[in-house]
């Protein structure tokens, strides 16, 4: 359970100042399940390649939801007729997103009530190594 | 590459890692006419392999097993709701024909139909004139 872990870690003496740091934050919106109103709930998971997103959204076709991004925000809205399986609901979200997306190769997926996208980092965005001249 | 991650988020997952998540109460409506009450639960992540419903006399149990894994080695930056399975039992009263319940799971939601007896359903009375 990713909770367990992320205790572990957060207790574990060995890591330096800026993991405890990172895991703090991690600890806190883990213990927290916000209440969302009319909005669809989402996680969103990153490392160093990719943020992938996941809003659960059961009961909607994958023709009614609507996915843009830019840079490094990424909407995700959704306004449907009231005689659809989503009886009308409809919302606008955007996020903000950790580093820059390529929006060329994002890729979503909607199964079993989930909405799941995969955002890789952009070249441009990606830490490069610079050698000294010598 | 993209499609390689969202494979592994839905890969198979072994039976402990499922039944060591806990257990949520779906968000559930109910409708109900003369014929048939219907009941729609909101189970995001599962899919119709992976739900389970059983009777026990008059008790009509719902399990739901997600099947979302969290993606290895990535960590989790903002999070709204918990994964986890779901359950939830139903108490059914005398009216409902048992041997003719029937589900169906679609896009997350479990639909769940049972029809009313014959002998159950309102009978219209026909008023004579005199």
């Amino acid at each position: 359970m990713i909770w367990n872990k992320s205790l572990s870690h957060y207790l574990n003496p060995a890591d330096d100042i800026h993991g405890n740091i990172s895991n703090l934050f991690d600890l806190f919106y883990q213990g927290a399940s916000k209440d969302t109103g009319n909005n669809p709930p989402v996680n969103i998971w990153s490392n160093d390649e990719n943020v992938i997103l996941i809003a659960e959204l059961p009961g909607c076709s994958s023709g009614e939801i609507d996915i843009s991004c830019k840079g490094n925000l990424i909407n995700i809205s959704m306004s449907s007729e009231e005689s659809s399986e989503s009886n009308g609901r409809s919302f606008k979200r955007t996020f903000e997103v950790p580093y820059k997306i390529d929006e060329d190769k994002t890729e979503a997926i909607y199964k079993d009530g989930l909405l799941q996208i995969v955002m890789p980092r952009a070249e441009q965005d990606k830490p490069r190594k610079i050698t000294i001249k010598g | 590459m993209a499609n390689e991650i969202i494979k592994k988020t839905n890969s198979e997952i072994k039976n402990s890692e499922v039944e060591n998540k806990p257990f949520f109460v779906p968000r559930v409506d109910v409708q109900y006419d003369e014929k048939e009450t219907v009941i729609f639960a909101e189970m995001p992540g599962v899919d119709d392999k992976n739900v389970d419903i059983s009777l026990d006399d008059k008790n009509l149990i719902v399990t739901g097993y997600c099947q979302l894994q969290i993606p290895e080695g990535y960590s989790l930056k903002w999070q709204e709701y918990k994964i986890g399975n779901y359950r939830k039992s139903f108490l059914l009263n005398e009216k409902v024909e048992t041997s003719k319940i029937s589900a169906e799971m679609k896009n997350g939601i479990l639909k769940i139909v049972l029809p009313v007896k014959e002998k159950c359903k309102p009978v219209k009375i026909k008023v004579k004139t005199s």
